[in-house]
């Protein structure tokens, strides 16, 4: 009866995974819609790196009254696109100076689809703070003195603004701002963009990272093209755009196709691997890697900041060895329960008693080392720390709970023929009929530690 | 095969190579190779691509649609004649010495003729520092392309040649390393903690070592440093974090479970060198042949990576294998245990 279980819990863990492979690799239309399913793999966000993208270029002219010089100011201009990219989540772009007056931003496809926002940079809006309700009054703080905008929602206005965030010169614009209103018993900021009053605001509210909004920006397009303006407001230079043309992938042209090659080879040769030197145990490991991989293609399509570049590639390439090698270090364990007399139920469960602490240990440190990657790295760089992450969670999943449920339902069908996993012992060691516990390192380990704090 | 495996194994596991012994030997090496490498640094620095140093790109219409009409214009087809395109750029760009990074498929506008219309987008590295010497370079390359592409009725097909600086910077890369140092850094600190042992912090001193080894191997073997730099560099990291958590790891669960009584911590180390290196061997194979495959792939970028990646390799097994034994003997204290227990021997 168990043996039936086994094979019918078998057949359709298969067939989950077939199910698993065939969404990750197939594409089709959906029935009765327009929408097409790109499959997992197909719907990951790729970088310019790998599917190339869009680039866009503008001419910069020096504005009126700029006390920079042209190159100067497209230094600025160049460094504050880059960040304001950066902020709305844009990580796979590159922007640089083309020549003495242009700027070349290489946009990736996930922001090409985005409404074509570039365009927003060639309408710019000065904005400036008075103290009076009036546009030619005193200004305090100047559209230059912004660093970066980012847009936000307001849960009280129910209204999408924007965040302003100040350059030191502009920090500084502002206590001056406050001095003033405080010796002249002022409450309120006059926020203007152009000749047109945007809103006021407490004096109090002025700040670094201050939060504006008029109440018209109702969708969140409208506050990031206001977004947008203000940003290009502060640049000394007017953007025009010229060109606006796509591109293939940066790395080459067969990019993507090479890459897809390699990591075929390596997962068939891995699995092929992994069966030749565990047999069973091996296919149920094999098992184990694919859920893995449905899992893992199914949460990088799934997180939408992530966008696979050639290094992210090296990192799913890392996580999937680590997964691996988290079911071989299991295997192993249990070949060396066995090869001490145990019998294989007894072995496979000492073997994922012994394994447990060090495989959390070790995923444990590669999601601390992740985390700190994802916070302090590089832009590009940060989403490896994202898919080590990933990794390390659905390596510990798949390793110590879907690995030891297929060995769980394997054992009724065969808990005697050890040649079938690859199991041996010496000729001398004695099969223990029962359950005796043997302390495994680990346990010695950790019980040497109290001795000595003792 | 087995057999030959095994024999293999047996002969690792048997031999009396003492490898902290010989540590100052084994230290040459890496010493030789940073020593060239701060002075290739010094020198000629690292073989930057154009997002380190520079250079310039332009895009060239293919005459697809077949709207230039000039005697010479020959009508391409982008995706069938890529190849004859980039040949055609490369051996005219190659009178001026120009050397190029790559080629992509692109679109451009000619006003007037051609919206959307299929191009070649070439990069290649600039011929001077000099921001005019650049300029009319660039202006006699373009002009050359014009003609060789017999584009003289419609010029603009060959757009202007564009010049740009290097958008990598040193404290980019600084802050890669910077990162990649403080993740294994709190990753030792947990497993010290884990362990109370508070000497794991000391294999921190091998992923340096081998981060510095692979800056020193890219600079020897000139590998372009691009933005693709960072996935080496990641790879390098991890690998060999992970080579001092799995010596740790083995060493301490060896002398722990009586396997290295009455042995010295040179000795215990060589052991567990021993005992891991055939592992480790097999490992390495592995990861050199999935890397090797890379590395003949027909696409520029991905051999870039593959090539950093072999060198990552090749120094964390050494580093592994030669000096990790060593660094960790430094870290190892006898437990107050084993100290009492000889003592009682001895009386």
């Amino acid at each position: 009866m168990l043996k039936k279980h086994s094979k019918i819990k078998f057949f359709i863990l298969s067939i989950i995974a077939i199910l698993g492979v065939l969404l990750c690799v197939c594409s089709f239309s959906l029935p009765s819609s327009q929408n097409t399913f790109n499959g997992f793999l197909g719907s990951i966000n790729k970088g310019i790196e790998l599917e190339g993208g869009l680039e866009v270029v503008y001419t910069c002219s020096l504005k009126e009254g700029t006390s920079l010089s042209l190159e100067e100011s497209v230094d600025d201009a160049v460094i504050k696109i880059e960040k304001f990219y950066n902020k709305i989540g844009y990580k796979e772009l590159a922007v640089q100076k083309l020549g003495e007056n242009k700027i070349q931003i290489l946009l990736s496809s996930e922001a090409r689809v985005a409404d074509k926002i570039y365009s927003y940079l060639q309408t710019s809006k000065e904005v400036y703070f008075t103290l009076t309700e009036s546009a030619d009054a005193n200004k305090y703080v100047f559209a230059n003195d912004i660093a970066s905008t980012f847009i936000n929602y307001d849960q009280e206005s129910s209204a999408y603004g924007v965040n302003l965030y100040f350059t030191q010169k502009g920090k500084t614009h502002i206590e001056e701002l406050k001095s003033y209103a405080n010796d002249h018993n002022l409450k309120s900021a006059y926020i203007y963009w152009g000749t047109e009053l945007l809103t006021s605001v407490e004096i109090d509210d002025v700040a670094d990272g201050m939060f504006i909004t008029n109440n018209t920006l109702t969708y969140d397009s409208d506050a990031q093209e206001a977004s947008f303006n203000i940003l290009a407001g502060s640049f000394g230079v007017n953007l025009s755009e010229v060109k606006v043309s796509p591109f293939s992938p940066t790395l080459g042209v067969n990019a993507g196709l090479c890459i897809a090659i390699v990591l075929i080879l390596v997962i068939v040769a891995t699995i092929a691997l992994i069966c030749v030197r565990y047999a069973h145990l091996g296919l149920l490991g094999s098992l184990s890697m694919v859920f893995y991989l449905v899992l893992f293609t199914f949460l990088m399509q799934a997180i939408p900041f992530v966008v696979m570049n050639l290094a992210g590639v090296v990192a799913s390439v890392v996580a999937y060895f680590i997964a691996l090698g988290a079911n071989c270090y299991i295997f192993e364990k249990i070949r060396e329960e066995y090869a001490l007399g145990k019998k294989i139920h007894i072995s496979c469960k000492s073997a994922f008693k012994r394994a447990l602490w060090p495989i959390l240990d070790s995923h444990i440190a590669l999601a601390l080392a992740s985390i700190c990657i994802w916070i302090f790295a590089p832009a590009s760089v940060k989403l490896v720390g994202v898919i080590l992450l990933v990794g390390a969670i659905l390596s510990v999943f798949a390793s110590l709970a879907l690995t030891r449920y297929f060995i769980h339902i394997y054992l009724p069908l065969n808990s005697t023929k050890a040649n079938k996993l690859h199991l041996y012992r010496e000729k001398g060691v004695k099969e223990i009929k029962e359950e005796v516990e043997i302390i495994s390192p680990e346990d010695a380990i950790s019980q040497n530690r109290e001795v000595e704090n003792d | 095969m087995t057999n030959k495996l095994k024999t293999l194994e047996n002969k690792i596991n048997n031999s009396k190579c003492q490898v902290t012994k010989n540590v100052l030997y084994y230290i040459i090496a890496p010493a030789i190779l940073l020593l060239i490498g701060i002075i290739l640094l010094c020198t000629v620095g690292f073989n930057g691509s154009t997002q380190l140093v520079g250079g310039s790109t332009f895009n060239i219409y293919v005459n697809n649609e077949g709207k230039i009409t000039d005697e010479d214009a020959v009508q391409y087809d982008l995706d069938k004649d890529f190849g004859k395109i980039c040949g055609l750029i490369s051996a005219t760009l190659a009178d001026g010495n120009i050397r190029i990074e790559g080629f992509q498929k692109s679109q451009m506008d000619i006003e007037g003729l051609v919206a959307g219309g299929d191009a070649v987008k070439v990069t290649f590295f600039n011929v001077s520092n000099d921001k005019d010497e650049i300029e009319n370079k660039n202006n006699l390359l373009r002009d050359r392309l014009i003609s060789e592409f017999g584009y003289a009725s419609s010029p603009e097909a060959v757009s202007e040649i564009e010049y740009f600086e290097g958008s990598l910077t040193m404290a980019w890369a600084l802050n890669l390393v910077a990162c990649i140092i403080f993740a294994a850094t709190l990753a030792l600190i947990y497993m010290a903690l884990r362990t109370r042992n508070g000497a794991w912090l000391l294999g921190l001193l091998n992923v340096v070592i081998d981060l510095a080894c692979v800056g020193a191997l890219l600079l020897i073997c000139r590998v372009p440093v691009s933005s693709a730099i960072c996935a080496t560099m990641v790879f390098t990291g991890l690998i060999s974090m992970f080579n001092v958590y799995a010596f740790y790891a083995k060493s301490e669960t060896s002398v722990v479970n009586g396997k290295y009584n009455n042995l010295k911590a040179s000795e215990m180390a060589d052991e567990t060198a021993k005992i891991m290196a055939f592992k480790k061997i097999v490992l390495y194979v592995i990861a050199l042949v999935v890397v090797l495959i890379t590395t003949i792939m027909p696409v520029a970028g991905l051999r870039e990576v593959g090539i950093g990646c072999l060198l990552s390799l090749i120094a964390s097994f050494y580093t592994s294998n030669f000096i990790l034994p060593a660094i960790w003997t430094l870290s190892y204290k006898p437990s107050k245990k084993k100290n009492n227990k000889s003592k009682e021997a001895n009386n």
